[in-house]
């Protein structure tokens, strides 16, 4: 298959989930603040401030992932990034055996109970993020 | 393969995206019909918040409704009689949170100390159901559970309703 579809498909699909993971967040910010409440990570005073920006920088991100030659890169850096945040938290929150919905694709505070699977699964976007980081020079080196 | 000419160095591209994203944010949550939601927000009042500082655990309504299933938990209703007679979670006993020095202690003959308790009230803008819970907690009570979302939650969730209409 060729290469460069691969490339282009691992874009698209960066983008349309986090494009998927913002629109719940940024149509319902109470519930997200909720969300993120219920992880018990984050100072209650960054609570709101987060729920209300940062599906906003999912959105920007996922938009310049899929739309943009200049900023693939950087979105995929910042993809990457929140990423490895979102991961981490997770992975705490199993690990201390809280009960709490994900919050990744629905701010439903009732949504699927975290799991393996979803850490599973954010390691599968960073790898993917990792491959658009490098497009350019895996596109050179394989002289596409 | 012809060369991209991209602006700045990576770190400024994602710092561009980045401060683009919370722009975005703050002028939307500005501009919402609804005056969108406070900046700052004191959750050391929020009712999880409180039952988390109380020590007493957070349930998921699909949690519930699997206990429901299960009969591991005695499910207690905090609401009056009255609320509890227009339907209640199955299983659930009424234990009315304002009453609770009259019946407490024929229900006391139902409940052994380590026996995993869930309450719940008639949504997440009461709080009788955490009241019940401390009350629970302070009588030596050790397994006990906030269903925080309480009725409310449970009828958006379509879960059968006993009793009532």
């Amino acid at each position: 298959m060729n290469v460069r579809f691969i490339l282009i498909a691992c874009r698209v699909l960066l983008g349309v989930v986090f494009l998927i993971a913002c629109i719940h967040k940024i149509l319902f910010p109470e519930a997200f603040a909720l969300s993120i409440f219920r992880y018990q990570i984050l100072p209650n005073a960054l609570i709101n401030v987060t729920a209300i920006t940062l599906p906003w920088v999912e959105l920007v991100a996922a938009l310049a992932v899929m739309f943009s030659l200049r900023f693939k890169d950087a979105a995929a850096t910042l993809i990457l990034l929140m990423l490895a945040v979102f991961t981490v938290a997770m992975t705490f929150n199993i690990l201390r055996g809280l009960d709490v919905a994900c919050g990744c694709f629905s701010s439903s505070p009732d949504a699927d109970v975290l799991g393996w699977g979803n850490v599973i699964r954010n390691l599968g976007y960073m790898f993917i993020a990792g491959v658009v980081l490098f497009e350019d020079s895996l596109r050179q080196r394989l002289g596409q | 393969m012809k060369a991209i000419n991209k602006p700045g160095t990576l770190f400024t591209r994602v710092l561009f995206l980045l401060f683009s994203g919370l722009f975005a944010g703050g002028i939307v949550n500005a501009l919402r019909p609804d005056g969108g939601i406070a900046w700052f927000y004191n959750w050391d009042e929020h009712l999880e918040s409180r039952a988390v500082q109380e020590g007493i655990g957070l349930i998921s309504v699909a949690d519930v409704h699997e206990q429901t299933l299960l009969g591991e938990s005695i499910i207690l209703d905090a609401r009056t009689p009255e609320e509890y007679a227009e339907g209640y979670i199955p299983g659930a006993m009424l234990l009315p949170y304002r009453d609770i020095d009259e019946v407490f202690p024929e229900m006391q003959l139902f409940l052994f100390p380590e026996q995993p308790v869930i309450t719940y009230c008639s949504g997440p803008a009461c709080d009788d159901a955490l009241m019940l819970g401390i009350f629970l907690r302070d009588q030596g009570y050790t397994n006990i559970h906030l269903f925080a979302g309480g009725m409310e939650a449970w009828r958006a969730a379509e879960y059968a309703v006993e009793g009532g209409r």
